[in-house]
């Protein structure tokens, strides 16, 4: 198994929550 | 009908209106807003209908200064578009939450594999983050995370087995 994909995968699926988790408190405070 | 007519007529429906509220804040949200229409009244100097009508309008219906009355914690009436200067809103922004989003972009980088899984521990121990978007943040890294590593797998086993006859 290629585990390269392994390192592109995690910092993919961290930015992508963050953006979620960031929107959502934003949006709370405004 | 005059103008003081119309106000008692506005301050009648208001008290009516307010049935879900407590006695006591019903009695206070009356006489509040009953002092704010005679504030208005003196400041525009004139308490003829078009005028009364005029502040009535801005005030609102007596039903949405009741609504916003029942949805509001914050003991001075909304109706007034001021709020109130002693309490404060927190910022949505403590340590944990701006460490919790640094480690899920750049924690890769820091904690190499682990940085990002952090991150999102850390999220679980926020308190500012509801149940509901810490679960739908897990889920969402564990879709786009997981799933692929798990296809990768399938592909690669089912790759290496041996190519029948």
């Amino acid at each position: 198994m290629d585990f390269d994909i392994v390192w592109l995968l995690v910092p993919f699926a961290g930015i992508i929550v963050a953006v979620f988790l960031a929107v959502r408190l934003a949006r709370r405070r405004s | 009908m005059d103008g003081d007519g119309i106000v008692r007529d506005y301050l009648a429906r208001l008290e009516a209106a307010a049935w879900p509220l407590q006695p006591g804040r019903r009695a206070e949200l009356a006489d509040e807003v009953g002092e704010h229409i005679e504030a208005a009244l003196v400041e525009a100097g004139r308490r003829d209908v078009a005028t009364v009508r005029n502040v009535l309008e801005r005030l609102g219906r007596p039903e949405e200064i009741v609504a916003s009355e029942v949805e509001s914690d914050a003991p001075p009436p909304t109706w007034s578009g001021v709020a109130p200067a002693s309490t404060p809103r927190p910022s949505a922004w403590g340590p944990l939450e701006i460490t919790s989003i640094l480690l899920l972009t750049f924690g890769m980088f820091v904690v190499p594999f682990f940085g990002p899984i952090l991150g999102l521990a850390l999220a679980w121990a926020s308190t500012r983050w509801t149940t509901r978007e810490k679960l739908v943040a897990t889920l969402l890294f564990i879709v786009i995370f997981g799933l692929p590593v798990l296809g990768l797998m399938a592909v690669t086993s089912g790759g290496s087995s041996p190519a029948p006859g």
